[in-house]
């Protein structure tokens, strides 16, 4: 990076979020769309950690909980997350199997320790993997709605399999705990701010 | 950090000298595309929701769902959270956005105009975006298909290919509305109307 590279907070002015017009730093609204500004969005950090730990917490019932229980010709049984991809996994839909995986386990726990180790790193004040973290943090923003997949997957069995009482399908709390930790996750990405990541580059 | 904004030729692209973020292309016409697809979605959307999308048979017992049942079935089975989680981000989150769409870029295209609330509007559009889980509902749609195969008897309709479309069309329209093109477009616009106030 060259020296002479200059930030806008050293130039007195701040980055409206909304429309990208540079506005002085004094001001509190931005003059071409009005929306509010701010040098860095405010308490991102508390917030952010606020919406990870929720999304801790909610994971383990999302997981230990059925989210939906099947009744085919008056037996009762219920899936988990994990049990409904071991089941498209012994019908050989590998595919859809690994999609599934890929959206209910892997994304979540990797989004949550992603944004976990960028609070921790803003902490700890690292200099290092500076465009890296920039990357993860991009990849945890588009990356986190996906993992709406198994709930909408519930949805539309639920919504289709009501055929009298030979097979019927019922929603269960897992579902419920599942789609608070999308949320939840997805507010905790949003909360942060990613410029937060390079101010230790000025000081 | 800070840069200037260069000035580009439709074919190029900025990207951030620190991070190597993408910062700004010019693609021509992009926000009418955006218009176009947007108008494309109203159409295939109401024929999601009046044409049964997937239809499964078993043992003479029949059921049907048209786009709205989703959300419908959690609320008859007493999870109205869930209920209004996927109402939300399936049905109202999207047509929020095509309706705030329509009422920012058509008198702004055809008529060189802007409404009132312009402002409060955009800046909505832009951040409530990835609420909307079109693409996401449609995978799980393909999923629950394969999911139920080897259950009963399925048989895809009218409205599961409206649907594909429509999400086609609704990732077109949001991938060409670029937030810096709209705002200096909006800018030009508003010179535009300063300019022919002085010639009266
Ligand atoms: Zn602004």
């Amino acid at each position: 990076m060259s020296s002479d590279t200059k930030t806008a907070a050293a130039l007195n002015l701040t980055l409206c979020l909304h429309c990208h017009k540079l506005n002085p730093s004094s001001w509190s609204v931005c003059s071409r769309c009005g929306g509010k500004i701010y040098p860095r969005k405010p308490k991102s950090l508390q917030i952010s950690l606020a919406w990870i730990v929720t999304a801790i917490v909610f994971y383990i019932p999302a997981n230990i909980f059925p989210v939906m229980s099947t009744y085919a010709f008056g037996r009762e049984s219920a899936s988990t997350i994990i049990g409904g991809i071991f089941e498209l996994w012994e019908q050989k839909s590998y595919f859809i199997a690994s999609i599934i995986f890929v959206a209910s386990i892997v994304i979540p726990i990797v989004k949550i320790l992603i944004l976990l180790w960028l609070c921790l790193s803003l902490k700890l004040n690292l200099t290092e993997t500076l465009r890296f973290r920039t990357h993860l943090y991009r990849l945890t923003l588009w990356v986190g709605r996906w993992s709406m997949i198994d709930v909408f997957v519930v949805a539309i069995l639920v919504a289709l399999l009501q055929l009298g009482g030979m097979l019927s399908i019922q929603p269960t709390v897992g579902s419920l705990a599942f789609a608070s930790v999308v949320i939840a996750t997805m507010l905790a990405a949003e909360a942060f701010d990613p410029r937060l990541i390079w101010d230790h580059l000025q000081d | 950090m800070l840069m200037e904004y260069p000035i580009l030729s439709h074919s190029q692209q900025a990207h951030c000298q620190r991070c190597g973020n993408h910062l700004m292309s010019r693609p021509k016409h992009s926000l009418q595309f955006t218009l176009s697809f947007a108008i494309a979605c109203f159409i295939l959307f109401l024929t999601a929701n009046f044409f049964p999308m997937i239809s499964a048979e078993q043992a003479g017992f029949h059921n049907q769902m048209k786009l709205f049942e989703a959300a419908y079935a959690f609320f008859i089975h007493g999870e109205w959270m869930l209920s209004a989680i996927v109402l939300f981000v399936v049905i109202l989150m999207p047509l929020v956005l095509l309706a705030m769409i329509a009422y920012l870029l058509l008198p702004m295209i055809f008529f060189r105009t802007i409404l009132p609330y312009t402002n409060p509007v955009a800046r909505l559009v832009f951040s409530l975006q990835k609420w909307s889980m079109v693409d996401v509902y449609l995978v799980a749609m393909l999923a629950s298909v394969t999911k139920l195969t080897s259950m009963v008897t399925i048989e895809l309709g009218i409205g599961i290919w409206a649907y594909i479309a429509f999400s086609l069309c609704l990732s077109a329209a949001l991938a060409n509305l670029d937030k810096q093109r709209f705002w200096r477009y909006m800018d030009k616009i508003k010179c535009h109307q300063i300019l022919k106030q002085q010639q009266l």
